[in-house]
């Protein structure tokens, strides 16, 4: 099974995705791959549409993103997603490839059968093509203050960690903030408005555990609601889909289970 | 969605309700005591399948299966209540109708669990 | 800027459900709140059980009549395999809160083991009760 739902299936009529445009064909000996690719450009009055590119894979890098470049620079000019370090650290590319989601430039397409579907982010606003609009998913990091807070006068030199207090943060500190998890989680397409999403909540723990905060109860008062953590009902997709294979689930569970310590 | 509000603002919302806790803890509670309790409710259930009017009200007096059925009774409450809770916040994003449901569960779990208990102490003490 | 706010609004939503690939994890997600919700409608007719037997011979031959025709068995069938099924699969929530089993293989392990062993338990169960 591909997914849940057929393709428009309950999409409201703005986000409602149309058959779109093909260009070129299959022709026959050349190792071409097929590459279905949502398309959404904001200033024609169309909707969605999903167009269809063949790329010659004998002439293409290995990855997904490669292709897309290649799709860019040589088929569709007008065709918009986010790149920048190509080597799966700068988060940009991240999007729904193949039902879940990815970075464009660690995702090889060889891996993938048949034909690769590309969609935005799940569940964001989108912008233009492949590019979701982060604004809000943005400003819940900036709500869960992700910086070093003390009160306690800064030390001469650096403020020192043991390499086990270090240690901990290992598996939390490597979010790169793709939001790839956040796209993939049920929870933030039901009540993403409230609830914080997978990557948000990682980074909080993150903070949560560096034996340098001194922030640690406001940082779990602030957590602490109904909506902001709680509607993690542990459904694993942000752990499966994190491509920097961290555990957002663990982290909230870990969180969930520092509330619980300091009610009882 | 407010167009005049700010990314920050509509982030921050109405702010941290400092709750939740003790609805999670409250579920797991009710989860772990709710493991032997279902077992045995299962046991007492399956045997009485069939089992004439007689045998069932026998069945139902004796004190450790009145005692067992009547924890299931409040632990599952307990624990159904918050589920359903959940659910409807969930999915139901009008304020009105989210309130309506909100005591409509209570209601119908109060409901639920006041009526199996009577019966079982009305069995148990008269037959 | 006023321009961009408007337009902010008027943005589609990129497709969840419609795309995402099915995971087991997901899937079982999904059973645990469907049998969850099952179960709360189920408790009425356990209620009804006590009830029957409390209110006397009439009332409990009603419900009896009931719960041996086939849609009342298949009512029963269905509650005991939801009972099984959102037991074992609190427990896999017990253990993914403690923080274990996590990892890959484990969680799909555990994931599948709430089928198998729900599915499982309930034909055992019905066939003892069957043959007894």
């Amino acid at each position: 099974m591909k997914s849940f739902l057929p393709l428009n299936w309950g999409l409201p009529g703005g986000s409602r995705i149309a058959a779109g445009k093909v260009f070129g064909t299959a022709e026959p000996g050349a190792r071409l791959r097929m590459f279905q690719v949502y398309r959404f450009d904001p200033d024609n009055t169309g909707g969605p549409r999903l167009d269809t590119y063949y790329v010659n894979r004998d002439d293409c890098g290995p990855m997904v993103l490669d292709a897309l470049i290649k799709i860019k620079n040589e088929i569709d000019p007008t065709l918009t997603f986010r790149r920048s370090c190509r080597e799966g650290i700068c988060g940009s590319c991240a999007m729904s490839i193949d039902g879940r989601n990815w970075l464009a430039c660690t995702q090889p397409i060889d891996d993938i059968p048949g034909a690769v579907r590309i969609f935005p982010l799940n569940h964001f606003p989108v912008v233009k093509d492949l590019v979701v609009d982060l604004n809000h998913a943005l400003a819940q990091h900036r709500l869960i203050e992700p910086w070093l807070k003390t009160e306690t006068p800064a030390p001469e030199k650096e403020r020192l960690q043991t390499p086990e207090d270090h240690a901990k943060l290992d598996g939390y500190y490597e979010c790169i903030l793709c939001f790839c998890c956040t796209g993939g989680c049920p929870s933030y397409w039901w009540n993403g408005d409230r609830y914080l999403g997978p990557a948000v909540l990682l980074q909080a723990y993150r903070w949560l555990i560096d034996s340098r905060d001194e922030a640690t109860g406001e940082r779990l008062d602030r957590l602490e609601d109904p909506f902001r953590l709680f509607r993690c009902h542990t459904i694993m997709n942000c752990t499966k889909t994190c491509p920097k294979k961290l555990q957002p689930a663990k982290a909230i569970a870990m969180t969930k289970a520092m509330l619980v310590e300091r009610q009882h | 969605m407010s167009i005049s509000r700010t990314p920050l603002a509509r982030a921050r919302g109405l702010g941290s309700a400092k709750s939740g806790t003790a609805d999670f803890w409250r579920q797991r509670v009710t989860s772990v005591l709710g493991l032997p309790l279902i077992a045995g409710a299962i046991l007492v259930i399956v045997s009485n399948i069939g089992a004439d009017y007689r045998s069932a009200i026998e069945c139902l007096r004796r004190p450790a299966v009145a005692i067992l059925l009547l924890l299931t009774i409040l632990n599952f409450c307990v624990h159904m209540r918050i589920g359903m809770q959940i659910i409807i916040e969930d999915y139901i994003h009008n304020e009105t109708a989210k309130a309506l449901l909100l005591i409509a569960n209570t209601g119908f779990v109060a409901a639920a669990g006041v009526a199996g208990a009577l019966a079982l102490v009305k069995i148990a003490a008269v037959g | 800027m006023t321009d961009n706010r408007e337009r902010a609004m008027d943005r589609p939503r990129s497709p969840d459900l419609q795309v995402y690939r099915p995971t087991l994890t997901m899937t079982m997600s999904i059973a645990h709140r469907t049998t969850g919700a099952a179960l709360y409608l189920g408790m009425v007719l356990f209620v009804w059980w006590l009830v029957a037997a409390a209110a006397g011979p009439a009332a409990y031959a009603v419900e009896q009549r009931f719960m041996r025709s086939l849609p009342g068995l298949i009512i029963l069938f269905g509650f005991t395999w939801a009972a099984l099924h959102h037991t074992l699969g609190g427990v896999r929530h017990l253990i993914w809160d403690t923080g274990l089993a996590h990892d890959y293989p484990w969680r799909e392990y555990l994931a599948r083991a709430t089928l198998f062993g729900s599915l499982s338990l309930t034909g055992i169960l019905w066939i003892i009760g069957y043959l007894t």
